[in-house]
């Protein structure tokens, strides 16, 4: 049986909140800079919830910033099962 | 006091048209990557879209871009918005102008009060050059 569409419809307009922002396209400074290292435990604790482990293949620590540190902070490596 | 909401989809797209009657948002062309003809190299501004859900009150939507190997940084932008109850969902667009320091992978992610609610891959890659 072919479905061919034999009714009007409209769709409903959403009623949420809409906010909407623009970068600023003339930034005072583009160039990339490095995260700190509260930056970086954060991110860390990002790619551990959505990656499942706090660091990249390949990642390459920034100077100045004492990885193992702050891998000791996080739930990293996963403790065996008991 | 604040509650951060979820994140019901995270976007990447070309343009975003908002319907002046009905407010609905047509996304088009979402991509996960670029292809650029010189790095480091500012593509067409393109748009960052989240649906927000079961937040409440003043949120603080950080927006960044950055390399996840290096760790670098080559973006980033912060937003505040208010959340008027945890039923109603809330649609945050940013369209983004950013300059690309080299080719790689790049996360895009989102931050609501200091906490990370979506991270999205993204890859920047240079145009292969053609031939004369």
């Amino acid at each position: 049986m072919t479905l061919k569409p034999d009714v009007e419809s409209f769709t409903e307009s959403l009623d949420e909140p809409l906010f909407w922002f623009t970068s600023d396209e003339n930034p005072p400074d583009v160039a990339p800079r490095q995260r700190t290292a509260d930056e970086l435990l954060a991110f860390m604790r990002g790619r551990l919830k959505f990656y499942g482990s706090p660091l990249p293949d390949g990642f390459v620590p920034p100077p100045g910033v004492d990885i193992d540190a702050l891998l000791k902070q996080l739930p990293w490596p996963p403790a065996p099962d008991a | 006091m604040a509650i951060v909401p979820v994140v019901r989809g995270l976007y990447v797209c070309e343009r975003v048209d908002g319907d002046p009657v009905s407010k609905n948002l047509t996304l088009h062309n979402c991509f996960r990557g670029f292809r650029l003809s010189a790095l480091p190299g500012t593509p067409r501004p393109f748009f960052v879209v989240a649906y927000l859900a079961n937040g409440l009150g003043p949120l603080s939507i950080r927006t960044t871009i950055s390399s996840p190997i290096t760790p670098t940084v080559v973006f980033s932008h912060l937003a505040e918005i208010t959340a008027p109850d945890r039923l109603t969902e809330v649609r945050f667009v940013l369209q983004v102008f950013c300059r690309f320091p080299t080719a790689g992978s790049y996360d895009i992610s989102l931050e609501v009060n200091g906490e990370l609610i979506a991270l999205s891959p993204f890859r920047v890659n240079l145009m292969e050059a053609r031939e004369p």
